[in-house]
């Protein structure tokens, strides 16, 4: 069936998302606003008052220090009433993709990394991982980011300002 | 032509290892039936969470397979490198997919080029002389046997449990 994606560029890695989960797309700017922190996190404020957890997923990927890429954006993703902010690079952009193509992760990978990552598409020499965002709740602490202060551009619901 | 040259020789292909322990060169051997292809560099997907020696997975055939880096999975305890690799070789692991019930494959990183090498059977079952292992391939879990020929290591090993994600749990985030 196909179905409604956002594709976000992480630390090189192309992720899909679930684009019913996409709150809006923030873009990372030290001067315009500072982060807040409680207990160890880091959470981004959000224009109605609310705050989004940031989430560095380029931290937890192999050889995240030779491949670590610039984040200009976060994507501000909503999971069970919670919003999480992901570090990426770019826009981003919506796509339509079939769920019946999507293959398994190799059974090598197991734990967090089969949780968040439940499938993979291939798109000629691009694969594209589909995220789990309900996973990133369970996600350990550590991968809050250490980054600047942010701001969010734009915070509506879809994401009507990445349309290519 | 002596004994040994006349005998049918068995191809085989030998992985330099890094061992931080180990007193001399060390190689992992693989048959020339355990090697599907080598390949050149290619774009390899990194997946989140996943243990440093999986550098992730690369499509294969139509097929998804995951990278490692015997290096560190052997060198558990070290830092993890990052600077490169020269080839991917495809292998077959003996393992079965219990989802899909095909044949695992799996690729496996080699910083500088295969060695190959042609074995008699009776080089094969005479001249490796088994050694003790350093701990590091011990404790790596995929050992199968370590033996010494010449001025060279020569390591077996399985990558069963690797493929099928049996023996290794989640990785905790870079601090």
């Amino acid at each position: 069936m196909m179905k409604d994606y956002f594709l976000a560029l992480i630390g090189g890695q192309l992720f899909a998302l679930d684009k019913g989960c996409v709150a809006g797309i923030g873009i990372h700017n030290e001067s315009r606003g500072k982060l807040l922190e409680e207990n160890g996190k880091k959470f981004l404020p959000l224009p109605d008052g609310n705050q989004a957890i940031l989430c560095d997923l380029q931290q937890v990927m192999p050889g995240s220090d030779s491949h670590r890429s610039k984040q200009s954006h976060y994507l501000i993703i909503t999971v069970q009433g919670r919003f999480v902010a992901l570090g990426m690079s770019g826009k981003g952009r919506l796509f339509m993709a079939d769920e019946g193509e999507l293959r398994p992760l190799p059974p090598a990978f197991t734990g967090i990394a089969r949780e968040l990552v439940f499938g993979v598409w291939v798109n000629c020499n691009d694969l594209i991982l589909v995220m789990n965002a309900s996973a990133l709740l369970k996600l350990p602490d550590g991968i809050t980011t250490e980054t600047g202060a942010d701001s969010v551009k734009a915070l509506k619901r879809g994401v009507e300002e990445t349309r290519p | 032509m002596t004994d040994e040259g006349r005998q049918a020789e068995t191809r085989t292909y030998l992985l330099p290892l890094v061992l931080d322990d180990a007193g001399g060169n060390v190689f992992c051997l693989l048959s020339q039936n355990q090697v599907v292809e080598i390949l050149g560099q290619r774009p390899i997907q990194r997946i989140p969470f996943s243990p440093p020696f999986l550098k992730g997975v690369i499509n294969y055939s139509d097929q998804l397979l995951p990278v490692i880096n015997l290096d560190e999975l052997c060198n558990q305890r070290a830092v993890p490198r990052n600077d490169g690799y020269r080839q991917l070789i495809v292998v077959r692991t003996g393992a079965i997919d219990p989802t899909s019930g095909k044949p695992l494959k799996a690729v496996l990183i080699s910083r500088t080029r295969v060695h190959m090498a042609k074995f008699s059977s009776q080089v094969l079952a005479t001249s490796f002389i088994e050694q003790e292992a350093p701990a590091s391939l011990k404790m790596s879990g995929v050992l199968r046997g370590f033996f010494h020929r010449q001025a060279n290591y020569i390591a077996l090993i399985d990558l069963q449990q690797v493929v099928l994600g049996s023996t290794f749990g989640d990785v905790a985030p870079a601090n």
